[in-house]
């Protein structure tokens, strides 16, 4: 019984003390909810979306009770697996209409890839990156893929989804951006830092530029998936450097040049439209970027903006457009409230005075170059030991440039699936191809690829060899030659000569059968849609033939500018 | 007494064994050797039939001591190279053998390398320290630390005869070695452990194969590589094959893609000696600054060839041909001799002046094509372009050549074998093969031109901060005959209206009244470069050079030319063939044009 007594003597002061415990532990009482505590001076998104913070960055079975962890705020509220709950309230038009664009789906390369590398039989869609009402996430890949169609799946998603919507892309210089309706609404600059008025964020890596919605949509924002030797980075001039380590120049800066999206470029005359301060967005609505409704198949039918829009058709109709209202004889008024002069198209020029000129785009002419990369080569590596790729380490994919340091050395075994490398046979932006696209005009034509796919499994077997991957329908190698409108140009179209003459042009390739196996990769492959083709015989005749009409047009173009004046003969 | 005369018969016998046992023991081979060097190697096979072991033995050639029997004495003063010029005057040019060559040879342009010596030196002006004027000055002082002659011994001076064989793997140990350098046969010379007694004895050529040539010659203006339709392309090493990069592979870490031979290698089999005498190779005693200077064969040597009686070289030229080995019987009392009056004793002319070619390398009969003078050729308006303006196929451009030089690491220098600080990294911005650009020759003749060198420099120091005050840019076109024939040539347009081919660069050009209006592709400042003009500009629109030229004497078009060349396209949309009625009365007709008195409205 005493003993009893004297344990209270320790007991009362242990139990008093429990109180004082829940204060060493984390209460609940820091609420992760009051938001502007800490992101005091972030701005407003604009003036419609001026909620309280949780309305977009907090699920609602979030909102309800003190939240203790900041892991559960939504950092992309658009991004697609939340979309629907956080914004579908009042945008779910819009968010239906991504859904089945092509930024949402990559129907095209997904599809176009998928058949070349025989994985499906035709290359309508049937996949897409995230969750669609109709189209199915893509098959998980083998484990032990034997074939080329067995690797596609694993191509796509570890190598050309990192620019979809819903994945979180590198954080390397120009690569930056949001997910879903954020990557395009809202802008990251090149750097990824934050320069708002919130001082937690401010200096940041990784974040929007501003809390607020991009208005207009500059083109960097449009650039940071439209890189690489794709439309989009042409149109502001820049074109890849080859990939072996002795192409990282110049180093007059006292250092190797700081890549953007994780690779050195050449600068090359860019659009003349970009040259005027026209965006992305001033050509390309919302109907081109997001869709209109209907499941899009490819670019070739989901972009319906057209030069004559703005620069008049071939007969020379007066016809003006702008991005807010018609305004008839003033200009153009991009989205940043300029007012541009517009050229229209007119006869005088002396080569719109050729009536067979009519069947051509535009760009077939005015595209001062585009990209020309041929006979690229995918080697997908599972061995622990890459050291071999050191030199090729900048391709545009962090993963790959992760693995080496700046000399080119390895840095460390890998695990689980390897890298996929690419690699190029040679790479040119000039010498353009043509063929003829949906709408039956001739246009330039790029090989859009001629794959030849290496897998090494992880003990170092080859299990492909370069193989050259067969067309799901079996009608041929799955390689192809697209259309596509390169954005470089400019007010003076190409000579003549660059198409009329020129094998290489109507896709019969660079010179002759006795110039060695490399060449011949410059020879036209069949596009991938039914509707697209590359020219015939007789059109091809007509391109290369210097027929009577053909020098009578061409003297005539070269007298008009040449201003020679048959009265009175100029001396040379 | 029987058992006597048996004992001394029995000794007689026995020291007649040990004489006949120790003469034999000496004896290895039939007949009496000539040296001692036999006793302890044997070499399987000659060298070459005209230097047969048994005959003249090993010293005479490898020096060293040929009566000792054994090592330490055998060895002093051997020569593992004969052919190193260090020795050459001892060996291969003793008395008796070929005397006249060491001299020509060390003063050829392949052991001087003056031509890259005066280059490098004349392209590097802001350091002068010191000036050197041949390999040979380099080798045997401590002289050369200025930057361009540090970038010699690292970059370039491992291709020159002084150089010694086989110090390492590779290419680069099969460079160098005098004499040997270019007649050794690869193949016969596997690398072997010579305190063997049995070796296999490297064999020696005059009908000197093409890889001897390539060794040195993949680089720079890689014309060898050309000849063989080899492009040192981008460096992919595509298609892959077995999981890695291809075999398509040069020295240095470089791939090459195929594109077409010389129309010499791909139709006539040709090989390089088949047109570069060995007066042109070795040197005719004269030491020139430039290669053009030594090469002795023009395209006309042989293409227009002026047969004439040989004279005194006709003892010459059969000497030539005996020492080849492979040439049919000929007389060669008329013949065609190099611009330095070398015989080319492999061609065979026969009573009506008819020529028959014969391949060095097998003596096969090779169809022979004399120039036709005809409307093409004759063409008054295009006598100043030479052949390979039109005849040339490709020829590589190297765009933008980055060099650094980073003082804080080492590098091996090839002329002493040694590592010492400094250590040079070559960049490129990109290549092409296409739509060569063409301006003067030297000669005062229209030919080919391509970058040679574009240098961008930038040195960095021990720590490896930037000095700015020695980044130098260096920017050259440079003219040579890249090897490429083709018996095709370029349409009228493809020259006459092409930026690129005119030295503008490539761009939209405009022919105008007034002038060239042209605007360039490549936008250099953007790119980095620090320069105002694309890199495959020559010359501006205005007829200015923006470019240097890599001889004296020659240069890109003038204003003046590129006006005549670019207006004669007016004409050239109809009138494009060489046999058009207006060419053929050339002076006539251009002058009925100049006085209004033409038609030309083009077809109705």
């Amino acid at each position: 019984m005493k003993s009893l007594i004297l344990h209270w003597i320790w007991i009362i002061p242990v139990i008093s003390l429990f109180p004082l415990l829940s204060l060493a532990l984390p209460t609940d009482s820091t609420d992760f909810r009051s938001c502007l505590e800490c992101h005091n001076g972030i701005e407003r998104m604009d003036k419609d979306h001026a909620f309280p913070c949780m309305t977009c960055h907090l699920l609602p079975e979030d909102r309800g009770q003190p939240l203790d962890t900041h892991a559960k705020v939504m950092r992309h509220p658009a991004a697609p697996e939340h979309v629907d709950v956080l914004c579908g309230a009042c945008h779910q038009r819009e968010i239906s209409l991504l859904r089945n664009s092509l930024h949402y789906t990559l129907a095209g390369i997904i599809g176009q890839t998928r058949y070349l590398w025989g994985a499906q039989e035709d290359p309508m869609p049937k996949y897409a990156p995230s969750k669609h009402p109709v189209l199915k996430p893509l098959p998980p890949s083998t484990s032990m893929p034997e074939t080329v169609a067995d690797l596609v799946d694993d191509l796509l998603q570890r190598r050309c989804f990192r620019c979809h919507l819903g994945q979180v892309p590198p954080q390397r210089k120009g690569l930056y951006r949001g997910l879903g309706c954020g990557a395009c609404h809202v802008y990251y600059a090149d750097d990824g830092v934050y320069k708002g008025g919130d001082a937690t964020l401010w200096g940041k890596r990784g974040y929007p530029e501003k809390h607020a919605f991009a208005k207009p949509i500059p083109v960097e924002q449009c650039l940071h998936c439209h890189n690489g030797p794709r439309v989009g980075a042409d149109y502001v001039g820049l074109f890849e450097h080859d990939y072996h380590m002795s192409y990282r120049t110049p180093w007059r800066g006292g250092s190797l040049p700081e890549t953007i999206y994780l690779m050195d470029h050449h600068r090359l005359k860019a659009d003349i439209h970009q040259e005027r301060g026209l965006l992305c967005v001033d050509c390309h609505d919302q109907g081109d970027v997001m869709g209109r409704g209907k499941l899009s198949v490819s670019q070739q039918e989901a972009i319906s903006v057209q030069c004559e829009q703005c620069h008049g058709p071939w007969d020379g109709d007066k016809k003006w457009a702008s991005s807010d209202s018609e305004q008839a004889d003033k200009g153009f008024l991009d989205r940043q409230g300029r007012m541009h002069p517009v050229p229209l198209w007119e006869r005088s020029v002396p080569a719109h005075g050729v009536e067979e000129m009519r069947g051509l785009h535009c760009t077939s002419c005015h595209a001062a170059w585009g990209f020309y990369d041929y006979g690229p080569s995918l080697l997908r590596d599972d061995r622990a030991d890459l050291s071999r790729w050191g030199p090729w380490r900048l391709q545009g994919d962090e993963r790959i440039a992760g693995l080496f340091d700046q000399t080119g050395r390895f840095l460390e075994t890998v695990d689980g699936p390897g890298p996929w490398f690419l690699s190029w046979q040679f790479r040119r932006w000039e010498n353009l191809h043509l063929g003829v696209d949906n709408k039956k005009r001739i246009v330039p034509f790029r090989p859009h690829y001629q794959y030849m796919v290496s897998f090494v499994d992880k003990k170092g077997r080859v299990v492909l060899d370069s193989v050259i991957p067969q067309r799901g329908d079996k009608s041929g190698k799955g390689w192809a030659y697209m259309p596509f409108y390169p954005h470089t140009v400019r007010p003076r179209g190409r000579s003549c000569e660059d198409c009329h003459g020129e094998k290489l042009a109507v896709g019969k390739g660079y010179r002759g059968e006795d110039w060695g196996p490399d060449l011949p990769l410059t020879k036209a492959e069949e596009p991938v849609y039914p509707r697209l083709r590359l020219l015939n015989q007789t059109e091809a005749k007509r391109v290369m033939e210097k027929t009577p009409r053909f020098r009578q047009m061409r003297h005539r173009i070269l007298r008009e500018e040449m201003g020679v004046q048959r009265e009175d003969p100029k001396k040379n | 007494m029987k058992k006597a005369s048996l004992v001394a018969l029995l000794v007689i016998a026995g020291v007649l064994v040990l004489i006949f046992a120790k003469e034999r023991f000496r004896e290895k081979e039939e007949g009496a050797p000539i040296d001692n060097c036999t006793l302890c190697h044997q070499p399987q096979g000659d060298p070459s039939p005209s230097h047969p072991v048994r005959v003249i033995g090993c010293s005479i050639c490898h020096l060293g001591n040929p009566f000792a029997r054994e090592e330490k004495r055998a060895h002093l003063g051997l020569v593992l190279n004969p052919g190193s010029l260090k020795v050459a005057r001892l060996t291969c040019g003793r008395r008796g053998c070929h005397e006249d060559l060491p001299s020509r040879v060390e003063k050829s342009i392949m052991a001087t390398n003056q031509g890259i010596l005066t280059a490098l030196q004349n392209r590097w002006p802001h350091d002068q320290t010191e000036s050197v004027r041949e390999v040979s000055q380099l080798i045997s002082s401590s002289k050369g630390r200025s930057m361009a002659l540090d970038h010699y011994r690292k970059m370039c001076g491992g291709c020159h005869l002084w150089k010694t064989r086989f110090r390492w793997k590779g290419e680069m140990g099969r460079r160098g070695g005098g004499c040997t350098n270019c007649h050794i046969l690869e193949l016969s010379a596997p690398r072997q452990d010579l305190s063997h007694k049995r070796f296999l004895h490297p064999q020696l050529t005059t009908r000197i194969p093409n890889e001897n040539c390539l060794k040195c010659h993949n680089r720079s203006a890689r014309t060898g590589l050309s000849y063989l339709g080899r492009f040192e392309s981008e460096g992919y090493g595509t298609p892959f094959e077995g999981g890695q990069p291809n075999n398509r592979r040069l020295s240095g870490g470089r791939f090459y893609l195929e594109l077409r031979p010389d129309v010499h290698h791909q139709k006539g089999g040709l090989a390089c000696i088949d047109c570069h005498t060995e007066q042109g190779v070795m040197g005719d005693g004269n030491s020139y600054v430039h290669m053009e200077e030594q090469v002795d064969i023009r395209c006309k040597t042989c293409h227009e060839p002026e047969v004439k009686p040989l004279g005194g070289k006709e003892e010459l030229a059969q000497r030539l041909k005996r020492v080849n080995g492979k040439q049919p019987p000929m007389d060669h009392i008329r013949g065609i001799l190099s611009t330095k009056g070398s015989p080319l004793y492999h061609l065979r002319i026969s009573g009506d002046n008819e020529i028959r070619f014969y391949r060095k390398l097998d003596g096969k009969e090779i169809a022979f094509r004399s120039l036709r003078k005809d409307q093409i050729h004759g063409a008054p308006y295009h006598k100043r372009l030479t052949c390979q303006a039109c005849h040339s196929a490709w020829m590589p451009q190297c765009y933008g050549c980055h060099v650094a030089l980073l003082k804080g690491e080492g590098q091996r220098d090839w002329l002493n074998g040694k590592v010492s600080p400094g250590r040079w990294v070559e960049g490129r911005s990109y290549l092409r093969f296409e739509r060569t650009s063409l301006g003067i020759w030297p000669n005062g003749q229209i030919g080919p031109f391509a970058p040679g060198c574009q240098v961008f420099l930038d040195v960095f120091d021990e720590q490896g901060q930037h000095e700015t005050e020695n980044a130098h840019l260096s920017l050259t076109m440079a003219s040579w005959d890249p090897h490429t024939t083709a018996l095709s040539t370029p349409t009228c347009m493809a020259c006459h209206l092409d930026p690129k081919v005119l030295g503008l660069g490539d761009g939209s050009l405009k022919v105008t009244e007034h002038g060239l209006e042209f605007t360039p592709l490549y936008e250099s400042h953007a790119s980095g470069l620090g320069i105002h003009f694309p890199l495959d500009a020559f010359v501006s629109p205005e007829g200015l050079p923006l470019q240097q030229a890599s001889r004296k004497g020659s240069r890109p078009f003038n204003l003046g030319e590129l006006k005549r060349i670019t207006r004669v396209a007016y004409c050239l949309s109809c009138h494009d063939t060489y046999r058009d009625p207006i060419y053929l009365e050339w002076e006539k007709n251009f002058d009925r044009f100049q006085s209004g008195k033409a038609y030309c409205e083009g077809l109705k």
